[in-house]
């Protein structure tokens, strides 16, 4: 097994255990944490897949693609979170 | 080989602690952790662009972020996490399934002939940069609009000021007798 191989475990890892934030959580900041988590791994995954294949650089571009996406829905869901918020308070229900 | 096992660890400790954690403080810390060890686990594969990205964007920017909308939002939200008892052997099901069906067929590295990070991602995946950019202004226009609307349903500064002042009474038409002097 290659150090390669055993990152791409680890990917699965972080996948899963973010995975099972999505299930268990109900309050909303800590969904986008539960995404960040199982987009981690998706882009390692990608990473290794890349190395693996002996076209790291193309794994990279690939994974900075993910990694502005994910950025992006990290910043759409908290202003979700904080609109729903203040609508909560100013609704009172 | 040690060194790649315990960062995995590592990443896998803190992820679990990340959701398991009571407070949304906490969890943030806790993701910031994450994106540490993969950052290194980039760095020693060696993708050191994306670990120099990962470590600026996710535990920097994400973190400042998530900080942030916990203060907006309130430290002490409610959190109650749904337990079932299939949780747990489920995702441990998913893990093992999509290791035994893919690490087997993974052949060993192959080395091809390596392009610079900057032919690939300018020349061959120029699309890519279009979409990301286009992305980052549909993420920036959704914001500003989530924002507005935000502003839009709190009560104005004049509304509060009205809502807490009490009623001025009105006046009176009626004459009141004037007061009878006491005669020394």
């Amino acid at each position: 097994m290659t150090p390669l191989h055993i990152v791409l475990v680890g990917a699965f890892l972080l996948l899963v255990v973010g995975l099972y934030g999505l299930l268990v959580i109900r309050n909303l900041i800590k969904i986008v944490i539960a995404i960040q988590i199982m987009v981690k791994g998706a882009m390692l995954a990608l990473v290794v897949a890349g190395g693996l294949n002996g076209q790291l650089q193309l794994g990279q571009s690939l994974a900075l693609t993910v990694i502005t996406a994910d950025t992006i829905v990290a910043i759409i869901g908290l202003a979700l979170a904080i609109s729903h918020s203040a609508a909560h308070r100013v609704t009172g229900c | 080989m040690n060194v790649f096992f315990g960062l995995i660890v590592l990443a896998g400790f803190c992820a679990i602690m990340a959701v398991r954690a009571g407070r949304l403080l906490h969890s943030a810390l806790w993701l910031a952790g994450v994106s540490v060890a993969v950052a290194l686990l980039l760095f020693l594969i060696g993708a050191t662009i994306m670990a120099v990205i990962e470590l600026s964007l996710s535990v920097g920017l994400i973190t400042i972020l998530l900080v942030f909308a916990i203060s907006m939002v309130g430290a002490d939200s409610p959190d109650q996490p749904v337990s079932r008892w299939l949780n747990i052997p489920a995702v441990a099901a998913l893990l093992l399934l999509i290791i035994g069906l893919t690490i087997p067929l993974l052949g060993t590295q192959t080395s091809a002939a390596e392009i610079s990070f900057s032919d690939v991602f300018w020349q061959q995946r120029l699309a890519d940069v279009v979409a990301q950019i286009a992305m980052i202004f549909a993420g920036v226009l959704g914001v500003l609009g989530l924002l507005a609307e935000t502003d839009n349903r709190q009560p104005t500064q004049k509304q509060v000021i009205e809502q807490t002042q009490p009623e001025p009474k009105p006046k009176s038409t009626v004459i009141e007798a004037e007061p009878e002097l006491e005669r020394i």
